[in-house]
This record gives C-alpha cells, sequence and structure tokens, in this order.
C-alpha cells in the first residue's frame, strides 16, 4: 500500500467524520457507565449470597440429604425439599455476575472458568458464614424475605423435627416455626438405628397420611 | 517470538508513539486522528480480510472500526496499549459482521499468511511455490476463526500473546495453545489433502 492510499483512506475517515458530524462522547458518559457496571456488579454479587444463605438455612433445617440413604422414596422425598427456585436464583445471579465481572479486564487474564469456579466459591463461601451466624433466623424474626424463607418440615409422606413428647402408640415432634406434628407408630414401623426415639431427639421419618392423622414407616434418629 | 516494529516512521522523522497522538486527539487536536488512521489503515486492512475473506466488506469494516474508536476515545486508558484497543475493536465488528454474513476467505489474500507461518517454522520460502502456497492456503481456510484469528495476529499482525490476549480476551496460555494448536491443525490438514490428491 502507497503513502498515498493511506493519506486518501485518513481523508476518507475524517471526511466521514465530519460529514456525518460524529462527536467523541464525553469522558463522563463512560466514567458513568464503569461506576454502574461495578455498582451492580456488587450489588448482584450482595444479592446472590444472601440467596445462597437463605437456601443453606433451609437445607440445614431439614437436611433433605439425610434421606438419600433411605432408598427410592428418599430420593423422592429430597427432590422434594430441596429449595430448587431459590438455587435457581443463585445459579441466574452467578451467571449474571460472572457476565458483568467478563467487562473487568482481570476476567480473561484468569480465564472465564477459573472466574466462574471463584464466583461459586466466594458466593457459597460467605453465604455458608452468614447461614453459621444464623443469618436466615435473623432475617426470619424481622420478617425480612419470608417467602424465600418459608418452608415446611413435613410433607405427606415425610417430616423432620424433635422429639418433644412421647406416647405409648405416638409421639410429639417440634418443627420449624414452632409447629407441633403428632406421629403414630405401630408394630410395622421400624425404628433406625434400632431403637426408640427418645425425647430431645432430632428425627427424621417416612410415613403416610391415613384418616388425617400421619403414620410412621419409619423413623430415623439423626445423630445431633 | 517475533520482534516488532512499535510504530510506523518515515526516514528522519522523529517516532511519536500512538497514545500521545491519542491524547493530543483528546485534547483538542481531532486532525491529528488522521495520522493514528493512517498508521492503522494496513495493518487492520489485512486482519480483517483474514477474518472476513472480503476486500470491499474489511475496507467497510476498517472505516467503522475507526469511527467506533473516535467516538469512544475517552474511554481509552492512555496508559494502555491503543493498538491492542483498537485490534480489539476492529475484532468486534469483524465478529459482528461474520454473524451476519457468511465468512468468504479468498486464496489470494492468504497468500502472505502462509508464507509467514512457513518462515517461521524454517521451511525455507524458495521450497513454497506459488501451488504449495495455495495449498497451504486452502488449509488454513478449513481452520476455524477460533484458531485462525490468533494466528495471524501473531504471524501477521506481530503480536505478542499478552497483546492478542488483550485483543481476543483470552488468557495468555489459552492463546498460546490455540496458536500451536492451529499450526498442528494446518499441518494435519495439509497432509490429509496431500494424501487425498
Amino acid at each position: 500500500m502507497n503513502l498515498e492510499q493511506k493519506d486518501d483512506f485518513g481523508a476518507r475517515v475524517m471526511g466521514e467524520i465530519k460529514k456525518r458530524e460524529i462527536e467523541m462522547k464525553p469522558r463522563w458518559v463512560f466514567t458513568v457507565i464503569s461506576v454502574a457496571v461495578v455498582a451492580i456488579f456488587m450489588i448482584m454479587l450482595l444479592l446472590t449470597t444472601i440467596l445462597s444463605s437463605f437456601g443453606l438455612f433451609r437445607i440445614r433445617h431439614v437436611n433433605p440429604f439425610g434421606f438419600l440413604h433411605l432408598g427410592s422414596t428418599g430420593w423422592w422425598i429430597f427432590l422434594q425439599i430441596i429449595p430448587w427456585e431459590l438455587f435457581s436464583f443463585v445459579v441466574l445471579g452467578i451467571l449474571l455476575t460472572w457476565l458483568l465481572a467478563r467487562r473487568f479486564d482481570i476476567s480473561y487474564k484468569i480465564g472465564f472458568g477459573f472466574l466462574a469456579l471463584a464466583l461459586v466459591s466466594i458466593i457459597f463461601s460467605i453465604g455458608f458464614l452468614l447461614d453459621c451466624n444464623e443469618f436466615g433466623e435473623q432475617a426470619e424474626k424481622n420478617g425480612i424475605a419470608t417467602i424465600l424463607l418459608k418452608h415446611d418440615s413435613s410433607g405427606e409422606n415425610w417430616a423432620v423435627g424433635d422429639v418433644i413428647n412421647l406416647e405409648k402408640e405416638s409421639f410429639t415432634i417440634l418443627m420449624h416455626n414452632n409447629r407441633e406434628l403428632i406421629v403414630h407408630f405401630d408394630s410395622q414401623t421400624k425404628f433406625q438405628p434400632g431403637q426408640q426415639s427418645r425425647v430431645s431427639d432430632r428425627v427424621r421419618i417416612i410415613g403416610r397420611v391415613k384418616d388425617g392423622e400421619f403414620w410412621a414407616n419409619l423413623v430415623e434418629r439423626e445423630e445431633k | 517470538m517475533i520482534t516488532k516494529e512499535k510504530q510506523e516512521k518515515t526516514e528522519g522523522e522523529e517516532i511519536i508513539n500512538d497514545e500521545k497522538i491519542v491524547e493530543s486527539v483528546l485534547n483538542g487536536s481531532s486532525e491529528r486522528y488522521r495520522e493514528i488512521v493512517n498508521r492503522y489503515h494496513p495493518k487492520l486492512l489485512r486482519y480483517t480480510i483474514t477474518l472476513i475473506g472480503n476486500k470491499d466488506k474489511a475496507e467497510d469494516i476498517v472505516q467503522e472500526t475507526f469511527i467506533k474508536a473516535y467516538v469512544n476515545l475517552h474511554s481509552f486508558d492512555t496508559k494502555k496499549k491503543f493498538s491492542s484497543w483498537l485490534y480489539r475493536i476492529a475484532h468486534n465488528e469483524a465478529i459482528n459482521n461474520i454473524r451476519k454474513y457468511r465468512r468468504e476467505v479468498s486464496l489470494e489474500e492468504n497468500e502472505l499468511f502462509v508464507n509467514k507461518i512457513a518462515s517461521s517454522q524454517n521451511v525455507s520460502k524458495e521450497v513454497i511455490d506459488n501451488e504449495k502456497a495455495l495449498e497451504i492456503g486452502r488449509c488454513i481456510q478449513k481452520l476455524s476463526i477460533k484458531y485462525s484469528e490468533p494466528l495471524e495476529l501473531f504471524y501477521i499482525g506481530e503480536k505478542t500473546y499478552e497483546e492478542i490476549s488483550d485483543i481476543l480476551r483470552l488468557p495468555i496460555s489459552t492463546v498460546g495453545v490455540r496458536i500451536n494448536r492451529a499450526k498442528q491443525m494446518v499441518k494435519k490438514i495439509c497432509t490429509n489433502l496431500e494424501g487425498k490428491l
């Protein structure tokens, strides 16, 4: 390419800029965009972390993983208990945070895969720490995000709670939000690990509702 | 690694780096932007031709690149490398264009690319006759942009791995892997083609 051609192109571009009355965007526009991106990123990170701590709070209360070793019924209950909607929000939050983080130069220097891993680790680590400090309980007590924190400690074929009263053919458990449930048992009911529950034991139960009463098929004492 | 001339200059001329010119454009001497345009026009044109494969479209893309760069010049951090920033805009423009239209790479336009790769692999230029060059061109055509682009930036654009990383927004290690893989792929494709002939 010779010098004349180069000059022609330079003139062409400058001519186009003048013809279309193109002007540079002022610096403040970019400053505002940068500040907005950082602010949205921080807010997303914070919200996703809080949501993850709420998810962990709900999992801690009913411990769905405890049902996994109880066969296909246990697996089915596990799938019912996991707070899918909350973790869907967390996944969405992580995705949006990751997309925003990709705007920063550091993102491609460390790699997008590593960035995603770092975000997941940070969000769940802080979420876990918040949950350890009973952040969920505090929020619940103050009536914050009740829709997200609301969860059941029993369903049609399962229940989780602390034994507060023992009778000859039934016992009462105290569940989340101070709800009580009377659990009936008979000779067919299996107790694990091989003995009947005692008061203050935390138990998970697989059972059924019969004539408006909850009957236990299996009662498992949870190690505290 | 290929050493490179950072800036173009004619004999007796003082080297003025891009960032200084940009600073003066930002300070009001907008006519100096022409120097930037003339400095980068051939390089960007070659780069976009490799991506798009059509000279006319590439010309339009380069023009749009310079206009976009001008509009967004205040977003450029003068402490960073201007050429990487400009190539990034060209890359985005080209990719947007590719998404709209299919990639059309002409073999003739790839000849320079072919020769550069061959010389980097210590293959004598004499050995590569026109026929061979066209054959390698055909092999490169078969590469996806994912591999041909870093290869082009490295051999034709004479960019370092770090600059390619800034342009393509990829980790440096990925850039290295892609270039090496691209070279191996070209070799493999060419061997397969030879076998078929």
